[in-house]
């Protein structure tokens, strides 16, 4: 069992619509949503819900107001201004626990936070794992972690590829997605803010010994970006698995929640389908090594 | 007016920095705050002649091999499993680390103290529009963005209007960025994708009461459902760009929309909404 992760750099590149192509023509058994703030996966395929589990993301101090004896020590320890006169501002809270070490009448203790829900949706091919953080929440990187174990425990000891459709950044919610996957595909756009991105993207991979494979979204933006990308990717030694169009009909599907392959008139669509041939190729030679 | 707005929208590539450096733009005497730490792009449109250039250091605890006993307390009362007992000695797990001190507490032989790690860097610039511009940015490898943004945003002046350039998502690091904001301004395309995290970043928003409003960018769409679900929950429009490939050929480029005359009165437009919005939340509020 193999996990392919589909990540951007820059957020709004195309990473859901190209990981939904991906999931579709390979009829993927086993496939996930790891933007877990804004999952969009979700909206391309619907299926039936089996399992929702609510995720304990993080612990927040409870206080007892009349155990309070006022003495202000919990307020010196806590680093995150989450006590303010006496009182526990949950908003500001990290979970750390450093005033209930302090607290001389015990007014304080940590409890479990729910931060949000893992699903798993049985749909046609398999099984989808996704999850939702509830809006502020803390806990984006463990409940990425969790999607992927879920996932994991889904496909078993079946042979296979996971994908997942990863969250934009490169920060806690990117590397925890990068942890233990196999291949990496970075969807980039032409622009300049999308291959200034794709940069520190890439430069990420490199730090956990991912080889990323390349897609540029939009190359027909500007042709001078595209290059540019083209160019990088050589130089890096980094194969470019495809580039697609500007392509209008893009959104009309999404809105129709069909993922982008089964528009026949769609030339996005056309070259998506060159690209997953190109990948495949690239994930047997690996199997080969 | 001195105001600080924040931009976020939830889903990612709305056009978050697209309404932010344009309005930063037109706003006279205005601070610009790129809080997309992971990512920042309001350089490249407002092009800013970089200043000075600071780290940002976060606590990471130290062990004194010579007076831990090794009792473990310290690894037990670490929240984020930052600390872990191999023999008799404790490793730290400094990117787990959230630098909370509650180790240095537990710790009964006062064997840990603390020592700074640099985690990314801030740097401040002036924009040849005269924008006072201010980015972070974390460093490659580093997971926890939040405290680059918290340090960000000790440098606004609260004399003058700021605007938060927020990352995507409804996150920590967003929850961070919008900390302070007296408006927000969320940035919505009109896509099946765009609405569902729209109506995130509204919950969000709704349970802070932070007052908001939507500017709905790509609006060259007959996608109604952004339009009814403003409609359906009294949320205030506060303007619609009309992009096209044309203009998304300009923005792939690094250039300003405002460098269109009708672009640029459209922003202006959007500033003085933006304002009055603000002024009607607070009266509303008091």
């Amino acid at each position: 069992m193999r996990k392919l992760a589909v990540i951007s750099g820059k957020g709004g590149t195309g990473k859901t619509t190209v990981a939904a192509a991906l999931i579709a023509l390979a009829k993927a058994e086993v496939f996930a949503d790891c933007d877990v703030d804004a999952p969009n996966l979700h909206l391309l395929f619907d299926g039936q819900e089996q399992e929702v589990i609510p995720f304990i993301g993080a612990k927040v101090v409870a206080q007892n107001l009349q155990q309070c004896s006022e003495c202000g020590l919990c307020q010196q320890v806590c680093r995150f201004e989450a006590i303010k006169a006496n009182q526990v501002l949950a908003e500001h809270c990290e979970g750390c626990g450093a005033c209930t070490l302090v607290c001389p009448t015990g007014a304080l203790t940590l409890v479990d936070k729910v931060t949000g829900h893992l699903k798993l949706t049985k749909i046609q091919t398999g099984t989808f794992v996704h999850s939702q953080l509830l809006p502020g929440e803390e806990g984006t990187g463990k409940l990425v972690t969790e999607v992927k174990q879920q996932a994991g425990l889904a496909c078993g000891a079946q042979q296979g590829l996971i994908i997942i459709d990863g969250p934009p950044g490169t920060g806690c919610p990117v590397i925890a997605t990068l942890i233990g996957c196999d291949f990496v595909l970075i969807v980039t756009e032409a622009t300049l803010s999308g291959y200034a991105d794709l940069l520190r993207v890439a430069e990420l991979c490199r730090h956990f010994n991912l080889k990323p494979m390349i897609c540029i979204n939009k190359y027909d933006l500007n042709s001078e970006v595209t290059r540019q990308i083209q160019h990088f990717c050589l130089e890096q030694q980094l194969v470019l698995v495809g580039k697609l169009p500007f392509d209008e009909s893009v959104s009309v599907n999404i809105n129709q929640s069909r993922p982008l392959i089964y528009d026949q008139h769609s030339p996005a669509a056309t070259e998506l389908k060159k690209m997953w041939r190109k990948i495949n190729k690239y994930l047997e030679s690996d199997l080969e090594c | 007016m001195k105001m600080r707005i924040a931009i976020l929208s939830g889903k990612g590539g709305t056009g978050k920095t697209t309404v932010a450096v344009n309005l930063a733009a037109v706003i006279p005497f205005c601070q610009y705050f790129d809080c997309d730490v992971e990512e920042p792009n309001g350089h490249i449109f407002l092009k800013p002649i970089m200043g000075s250039d600071e780290p940002v250091l976060v606590d990471i605890p130290q062990i004194n091999p010579a007076t831990c006993s090794a009792c473990g307390s310290c690894v037990e009362h670490c929240q984020f499993n930052a600390l872990v007992q191999v023999n008799n000695t404790v490793r730290v797990l400094d990117k787990l680390c959230h630098s909370c001190g509650a180790c240095a507490i537990a710790c009964q032989q006062e064997a840990i103290t603390f020592t700074g790690k640099v985690i990314g860097r801030l740097s401040k610039g002036l924009s040849p529009l005269t924008v006072e511009y201010y980015q972070g940015l974390l460093a490659l490898g580093e997971p926890i963005a939040v405290p680059i943004i918290k340090e960000l945003l000790r440098k606004v002046k609260r004399e003058r209007p700021a605007i938060i350039d927020c990352p995507p998502g409804i996150g920590c690091t967003v929850v961070k960025a919008i900390e302070h904001a007296d408006f927000c301004v969320l940035v919505t395309e009109p896509t099946a994708f765009g609405l569902h995290d729209l109506q995130l970043a509204v919950q969000m928003l709704q349970a802070k009461a932070l007052p908001f409003g939507v500017v709905i960018n790509k609006a060259d769409s007959d996608y109604c459902q952004i339009t009814k679900y403003c409609h359906q929950q009294n949320l205030p429009i506060l303007a619609r760009v009309y992009l096209g490939k044309a203009i998304a050929q300009s923005y792939a480029q690094g250039k300003l929309l405002i460098e269109d005359h009708d672009f640029k009165r459209d922003f202006k437009s959007l500033w003085r909404r933006i304002r009055e919005e603000a002024t009607y939340a607070q009266i509303g509020s008091n």
